[in-house]
């Protein structure tokens, strides 16, 4: 694919799904302010680095790891910040989802366990395709996916 | 997979976590602004600010460096290449204006006879000839395009600043800063070694075989690090949780831009977006002295005007 070509598509898909990227986004930073932020600098990566990618079947998994580092990065450094300041908590900032279920029943999940859950059940992806964004192999994934389903209490054949 | 309810059920209030509206805008914000930038790093990739990379760059650190005889020659005058003051003057302005295309370059001499000021001021030249001949390329490509400039705004400014001039070096620089939309902003650092009129490379300060890439970069690492905890609004290209970041920074340049002030003391110097978002515009880093001094050479500048 030509370089433009790939710009023009990953930049389609930053409008078309950007839903998506938003809720993984939140399910890391856990508000919305943040999960914005997240979001929009994902966008920014994406497009400048977007000569990276070879084949267009990889657009997807390639800006879903971007969310995710992104988002983990973003996490260190608010926790540098909060040091020191713990009196003073910005409003609307605050470090729990705002009245969303599901995301409580998923906060007893590590960060990975919760993307791999939210990857293949709310968004379906295979496990070969997880394990490409998390830079992991097949089986650890399934194996982590069986131990959240076993920590969320729910049985099932994946 | 088999149908669970508990799971149909978490994803269907997955689906329905309310995105913000104003997400969409700020989308096509970050989309553009990647654009942009990556539109002017196409435009500075062309100039020869990294030896290797631009022709020009190469063939000069070709003539200056592998050419050893050249450094004895002048050391052989025995003659100061210069006095402790150094003359510069413009020594030509390349002024253009066509509705918003704009470009003002200013080309810096220094006024002397010797064979090493002859060679630097030619060097500056084909170096402000390179960002003018950028500079026209772009205009015929929107004239060709759309006939006028009324589609179009680049405004390129190119001039210079002497940084320190003494007995044993001068420092000088030229900046360019370019505005399409957005702006950006590099420099070109020339240091003369008065005593033997080379213009030396970073790698010149150094012993032989020394790993001051290494050494330096670190040093610089920790300054990152050090700086965006004092100043949360500073920010580098340090993603520690993605090594493989494309964008990350690992290692200084072989024939890395740097400056030396007045005292001796080294600056590294790097462009906008090359170590940092484009807020931070260009970043300049001082390495301390006692953090290179096991391998810098004994005769090195810096050695003498510390002395």
């Amino acid at each position: 694919m030509k370089k433009k070509e790939i710009e023009t598509q990953v930049s389609n898909y930053l409008m078309e799904h950007y839903d998506k990227l938003y809720r993984l986004a939140y399910s890391y930073m856990k508000n919305q302010e943040d999960a914005m932020d997240v979001v929009q600098e994902s966008a920014y990566k994406a497009i400048r680095s977007c000569s990276q990618i070879q084949k267009e079947g990889q657009i997807a998994t390639w800006i879903y790891q971007i969310v995710i580092h992104t988002s983990i990065d973003s996490i260190r450094k608010k926790k540098h910040e909060v040091v020191g300041m713990e009196e003073y908590q910005e409003e609307g900032r605050k470090d729990h989802y705002e009245d969303v279920d599901v995301m409580k029943s998923l906060s007893i999940l590590s960060d990975e366990e919760r993307s791999i859950v939210i990857l293949r059940y709310f968004e379906e992806y295979k496990l070969k395709e997880i394990a490409n964004i998390l830079k992991e192999s097949e089986n650890t994934v399934k194996s982590k996916l069986y131990r959240a389903l076993k920590k969320l209490k729910i049985e099932l054949a994946i | 997979m088999k149908e669970n309810k508990e799971l149909d059920q978490m994803k269907k209030e997955y689906q329905n976590i309310e995105v913000p509206e104003e997400l969409k805008g700020r989308m096509e914000e970050a989309i553009k602004k990647a654009k942009m930038d990556k539109e002017r790093e196409r435009f500075m990739k062309k100039l020869p600010k990294r030896a290797g990379y631009g022709v020009v760059a190469a063939m000069l650190a070709i003539t200056i460096l592998a050419n050893s005889g050249e450094q004895i020659a002048y050391a052989m005058e025995k003659v100061p290449v210069l006095g402790a003051i150094s003359e510069i003057v413009t020594f030509r302005e390349y002024k253009h204006k066509d509705g918003t295309m704009e470009a003002d370059i200013k080309t810096p001499e220094i006024k002397g006879d010797s064979d090493s000021v002859k060679n630097l001021n030619q060097q500056i030249q084909k170096y402000t000839d390179q960002i003018k001949e950028n500079y026209e390329k772009d205009l015929n490509q929107v004239l060709e395009n759309y006939g006028d400039t009324k589609n179009a705004h680049e405004s390129v400014q190119t001039g210079y600043t002497v940084i320190s001039d003494n007995d044993t070096i001068l420092s000088l620089q030229i900046q360019t800063t370019i505005a399409m939309a957005g702006s950006n902003s590099f420099s070109k650092f020339y240091t003369l070694d008065k005593r033997t009129g080379q213009i030396l490379a970073l790698q010149d300060l150094f012993k032989d075989g020394a790993d001051y890439q290494r050494v330096i970069s670190e040093n610089i690492i920790s300054q990152m690090k050090e700086q965006m905890k004092q100043d949360k609004t500073k920010s580098y290209f340090l993603y520690e949780d993605d090594p493989d970041d494309p964008l990350n920074f690992k290692e200084i340049k072989k024939d890395q831009n740097f400056y030396i002030d007045k005292e001796g003391n080294l600056y590294i110097a790097f462009d906008k977006y090359e170590v940092a978002p484009g807020y931070m515009g260009e970043c300049y880093f001082k390495i301390e002295f006692g953090v290179i001094k096991d391998i810098v050479k004994d005769n090195s500048v810096l050695n003498a005007i510390r002395q």
